[in-house]
């Protein structure tokens, strides 16, 4: 680098960015020429006016930051903690669903009992209905259709003894 | 001259952050609310660089300092805390951004609120010039930030407004350090161009 030779606009700007970029030759030629060194100062000078500039024009905080809740604060539980929490429902619900034929505690068995009880009932009407046209159980009419009045003398002697012919 | 920034607010100078990451946590609420007394006027800045409203920039730090407490377990790097931090409030100052983009095709534009040079003035006890130089101010930085594309804005902003280095930026956008450095310098040579916003920062002592 000349003597009367200047670091270029462009790598004031990347020296500023980084100085690094720049040579060790115009690392020292920075550090050194006072022209160069005007230039750097007054760019740095400029955007660090700008932020604190910025920060003198941002109206005060008027509110406090809150603390979240405590709850939320818990320390998370360990992977071998949800696991176990996990197995146990897990298991739970295998067993939930194993005890549900054998307690009988289904909905469907609801239903069973109300179909019974609707049987039964069915069953006693038709009883209630065949009492009131033949009131004798079934039995009864079984020896009915054997019994033949007309042609037993011996049987109406049994009921009217005496042989008195009242006709 | 140095590539990284000069240690600016309180997070940037305290000596044991990390410490004060892991105690909190554990838990401890103490080193929580320290923690928030380090970094709640950085990131507030930071917010209302990018939003432009101070109750938004509140409430949106607020929103932010929840997340970072709900999520502190999953840093793994205590002594990555800062850029964390940032990374976590410029993902939320997008979502807001979107979220407002949104809002926009349903609330006419004459029900939108006022920006924030007209809520700073109607708040603000300061004097008319100052009320004046303000405005011109940020008037003048949002033309700016226009004419950036986004990663120059966010780089350019991280760097001279938050006082990021490159490798914080770095680790905040999840981009590497070369990219880093490329879209800032084109950020700072549109900065050199514009000459009335420079006249403003040289003329005018903060």
């Amino acid at each position: 680098m000349k003597k009367d030779e200047h670091i270029t606009a462009d790598e004031l700007v990347m020296a500023l960015i980084d100085k690094g970029s720049l040579t060790p030759e115009k690392q020292s030629h920075l550090a050194e020429c006072p022209v160069c060194r005007a230039q750097s100062a007054r760019l740095a000078g400029d955007l660090s006016g700008l932020g604190d500039m910025a920060k003198a024009m941002v109206p005060p905080m008027q509110t406090t930051i809150m603390l979240p809740e405590a709850k939320a604060l818990k320390p998370a539980r360990p992977w071998g903690l949800r696991l176990a929490y996990g197995s146990a429902l897990a298991a739970a619900l295998v067993v939930l669903v194993l005890a549900v034929p054998v307690l009988n505690i289904t909905p469907g068995n609801k239903l069973e009992v109300v179909y019974r009880n609707m049987l039964s009932d069915a069953k006693l009407m038709i009883e209630i209905d065949r009492m009131v046209e033949n009131p004798m159980p079934d039995t009864w009419a079984a020896f009915d259709d054997d019994f033949e009045a007309e042609g037993s003398d011996d049987f109406m002697e049994d009921i009217a003894p005496g042989g008195e012919d009242f006709s | 001259m140095s590539s990284e920034p000069e240690a600016q607010g309180k997070a940037a100078t305290h000596p044991d952050i990390a410490a004060c990451v892991e105690r909190a946590r554990s838990g401890n609420r103490h080193a929580m609310g320290e923690l928030i007394g380090l970094f709640r006027e950085d990131i507030y800045r930071m917010v209302y660089y990018r939003t432009g409203n101070r109750m938004d920039a509140e409430d949106l730090t607020q929103e932010i300092f929840l997340k970072v407490f709900d999520n502190l377990r999953s840093l793994k790097d205590p002594g990555m805390f800062r850029p964390w931090v940032y990374r976590i409030a410029v993902n939320r100052v997008n979502d807001y951004h979107r979220r407002k983009k949104f809002l926009s095709f349903f609330v006419p534009a004459s029900e939108r609120e006022d920006g924030p040079e007209m809520e700073d003035m109607q708040n603000s006890n300061e004097n008319v010039l100052d009320q004046v130089i303000k405005k011109e101010f940020w008037r003048e930085v949002g033309t700016f930030m226009h004419k950036l594309s986004k990663l120059e804005r966010e780089v350019f902003q991280l760097r001279f407004m938050d006082h990021l280095g490159i490798a914080e930026i770095s680790a905040v956008l999840n981009r590497g350090e070369s990219t880093v450095k490329t879209h800032l310098y084109r950020a700072v040579k549109k900065f050199q161009a514009e000459k009335h916003l420079i006249g403003l920062i040289r003329g005018v002592e903060p």
